[in-house]
């Protein structure tokens, strides 16, 4: 099948939003991983070794180029942040066309079902982070839907004189940040004692982890925290799951669903699995295992992801993060010294 | 009626005081070596062990008895009474150039059981008391070498343990401790070294790791030895290669990788691997899984050897995987520089010249297929056997 005809199926599997039927997705990720096989060559190697449904180990987007076209074709390169072993991740983009779509259309459904309203963002605009994804994901979100969008967060620090400045208002407001950043923004919020109450329909987003920047706080702590802070419900806090190596993102469904159990959930076009760590097997549903993601807005990349994280995914879809998995902390002498040498 | 009973750390402290009471340990020349050697040599022989030993340390009972029996072949009568000689001891008085410790304190790691043995001996051959402190995961060999002990080492040598948070053991254990000797990750190193009272000579033993040099002619014998170097210790140790070199074309980095690999495959009917803990299996399914995607794989039932066309492929989770990376001649130097202090051991294959060692690195350099059983009197970490056992004066 050729990418033309693959990305007009992906395309239409998004605007199918809930529409899309299992079978159809499932049938679209074989393809794609067929396509992929042929095209990328570190999933074709991984797919000769282990078979067509293998999922690719994200590590790999930090050794090897992920994608299907030359690098002369890139239109855009995401970056991961960097890890113990400091090699940075690369997601090569050919075209962010797809990219967009799966990024607007769940968006519209999870985060701003109301519409347009005023952004407050606490991370970098694409401008200064262009290899961010985040950054580019919520510059995209200041044309789709911001009346008025201000960012905090410039040369590397908070703008806590902006935050400030751009939560005093009785509008309603997307407040849209990492947790780093919330973190450095209650530091200087609370030095001051200023809380803010922000007006109903408000809403707070926060996305991604510590990675060494801050102080590390948990989970239920960090939703008490923004809470109390910025004076909103609980059930308007919302967190984001994302990553460089996909072109999705899942969102709790707090906004949509605020009576149910807080739970992170992926569009249609994705398909989350819990798998075995060692055999990569999937496991029964409800079962706790490492995430398997295949996301087939992930064209001229790889759909088919393996990520480390622990997760137990439920009968709808919908599942529940329960951090990295646990390292080879046995492995010996040459551990230690790999996270010295990094 | 109330009974008054001792705290850990109070009962730590007596026996400091009591071993620091038998400094120095009475010794004569003519049986100090032997009674030594012959106490490894029984802990060694010890059919008992095995099965406790593997039970702790996750080695199969084949592995425990390759380690135990090749530690023990090197501490023998000549190599002990050369180390005394060599510090000035083979005589009836102490050199003037000495001073004499009191008590010397070790802090054991977990990672390769047999590591025990060294410290202890070389301290008691220098007639140090010593107090060891075991790790959490292994203390049966660093105890029955003590039970194996006879007069008047067994009342100078004594095996403690205690929680890594337990502050007032750890004062006990180094208030009188003229030297401490401590072998970790740098972490633990550091925090050890945190503790350590001022007047205490710290000698650090820190993590490392073992890399392995080879020619692109190396053939299926290379393999074979390397293989040993792997597979001893499950690659648990820090002389254990991660990494291997091969100097040559990447077609002979691939095909020298193979070979590796079949020889790891053939190493396990003699010496078969313990079992992988599960998150070891996971680390070895992702890390193989990432190897694949990258470069070659050569995976067997119980060993995987990667080979790395990009240079930046991890290392493995240990227990038998290997990374295989191909350099030229001229980059040897600096690919080894940039371990630094951590490069621990350096295995060198047929014609490689030591000249490509790099100044600033001090690894142990052996031939390959020896890389795990070094000589106990060989300078680890670049520092002779009496460090920190012996305290130098000036000459008058």
């Amino acid at each position: 099948m050729s990418r033309e005809a693959l990305a007009r199926r992906i395309a239409d599997a998004i605007d199918a939003g809930d529409a899309l039927a299992p079978e159809t997705r499932d049938a679209l990720l074989a393809d794609l991983r067929a396509y992929q096989a042929a095209h990328v060559v570190p999933y074709g190697r991984l797919v000769r070794g282990r078979g067509p449904d293998a999922a690719m180990p994200t590590d790999v987007f930090r050794f090897a180029r992920v994608a299907s076209h030359p690098d002369t074709d890139d239109v855009r390169v995401f970056r991961t942040s960097g890890t113990t072993s400091g090699a940075r991740g690369e997601h090569p983009f050919a075209d962010l066309s797809l990219y967009d779509r799966a990024a607007k259309a769940w968006a519209s459904r999870m985060l701003f079902p109301e519409g347009s309203m005023r952004l407050v963002v606490l991370a970098p605009h694409e401008d200064d982070a262009p290899d961010s994804s985040l950054s580019y994901m919520l510059s995209r979100f200041e044309t789709w839907f911001g009346t008025e969008t201000t960012f905090c967060w410039k040369d590397g620090v908070l703008d806590v004189d902006a935050l400030r400045h751009a939560l005093r208002t009785d509008e309603p407001v997307a407040l849209l940040g990492t947790s780093f950043a919330f973190v450095f923004a209650e530091d200087a919020l609370a030095a001051e004692d200023t809380r803010f109450t922000l007006a109903p329909g408000s809403r707070v987003m926060q996305t991604g982890g510590f990675k060494g920047r801050t102080r590390e706080i948990a989970p239920a702590a960090m939703l008490s925290m923004l809470a109390a802070r910025f004076g909103v419900g609980e059930d308007r806090v919302v967190a984001e799951y994302g990553m460089t190596e996909l072109s999705s993102q899942a969102y709790e469904t707090t906004l949509v669903a605020p009576t149910a159990p807080r739970q992170l959930r992926f569009p249609a076009w994705v398909r989350v699995t819990a798998v075995d760590p060692v055999s990569l097997e999937p496991l029964p549903t409800g079962e706790t295992g490492l995430l398997r993601i295949d996301d087939a807005a992930n064209l001229d990349s790889v759909c088919a992801l393996q990520t480390a994280d622990l997760a137990r995914v439920h009968a709808d879809g919908s599942f529940e993060l329960f951090g990295r998995a646990p390292g080879a902390t046995p492995r010996g002498c040459s551990l230690a010294v790999e996270e010295a040498l990094a | 009626m109330s009974e008054y009973r001792q705290s850990p750390a109070e009962a730590l402290s007596a026996v400091v005081h009591r071993l620091r009471a038998r400094a120095p340990v009475e010794t004569n020349e003519n049986w100090a070596p032997s009674k030594l050697a012959d106490a490894v040599q029984r802990v060694a022989c010890d059919e008992s062990l095995v099965r406790p030993l593997a039970s702790g340390t996750g080695l199969s009972a084949p592995m425990v008895r390759w380690a135990l029996r090749t530690t023990a072949e090197s501490f023998t009568v000549d190599t002990l009474s050369r180390l005394r000689e060599r510090a000035g001891l083979g005589g009836a008085t102490w050199p003037e150039t000495t001073n004499r410790m009191r008590l010397a304190t070790v802090v054991l790691a977990g990672n390769v059981f047999t590591a025990c043995l060294r410290p202890l001996v070389l301290s008691l051959l220098y007639e140090v008391p010593v107090l060891a402190r075991t790790s959490s995961r292994e203390a049966s060999l660093a105890e029955a070498f003590v039970r194996s002990l006879p007069p008047p080492y067994d009342a100078a040598c004594a095996i403690t343990s205690f929680a890594r948070d337990d502050d007032a053991s750890w004062e006990a254990f180094f208030r009188h401790a003229d030297a401490t000797h401590v072998y970790g990750s740098d972490e633990t190193l550091e925090a050890i070294r945190a503790r350590t009272p001022i007047g205490t000579r710290f000698v650090g033993h820190g993590h490392g790791l073992g890399v392995a040099i080879v020619r692109a002619d190396a053939d299926a014998a290379v393999a074979s030895a390397l293989a040993l170097d792997v597979a001893a210790y499950d690659q648990r140790g820090c002389l254990s290669p991660q990494e291997v070199l091969v100097v040559g074309t990447p077609r002979a980095g691939e095909a020298f990788a193979e070979r590796l690999a079949d020889a790891l495959g053939a190493v396990e009917a003699t010496l078969p691997r313990g079992p992988l803990p599960s998150e070891v299996a996971a680390a070895s399914r992702r890390w193989q899984d990432v190897a694949l995607a990258t470069g070659e794989l050569f995976a067997r039932p119980t060993a995987a050897v990667a080979f790395d066309p990009s240079g930046m492929l991890p290392f493995g989770p240990g227990h038998r995987h290997v990374v295989v990376r191909v350099l030229r001649e001229e980059d040897v130097s600096r690919h080894l520089a940039t371990y630094g202090r951590h490069l621990k051991a350096l295995g060198l294959g047929p014609s490689v010249p030591p000249a490509w060692i790099p100044p600033e690195v001090v690894p142990r350099v052996s031939p390959i297929g020896t890389m795990q059983t070094p000589p106990m009197d060989a300078p680890l970490d670049g520092l002779p056997p009496s460090e920190g056992y012996l305290a130098f004066v000036g000459l008058r």
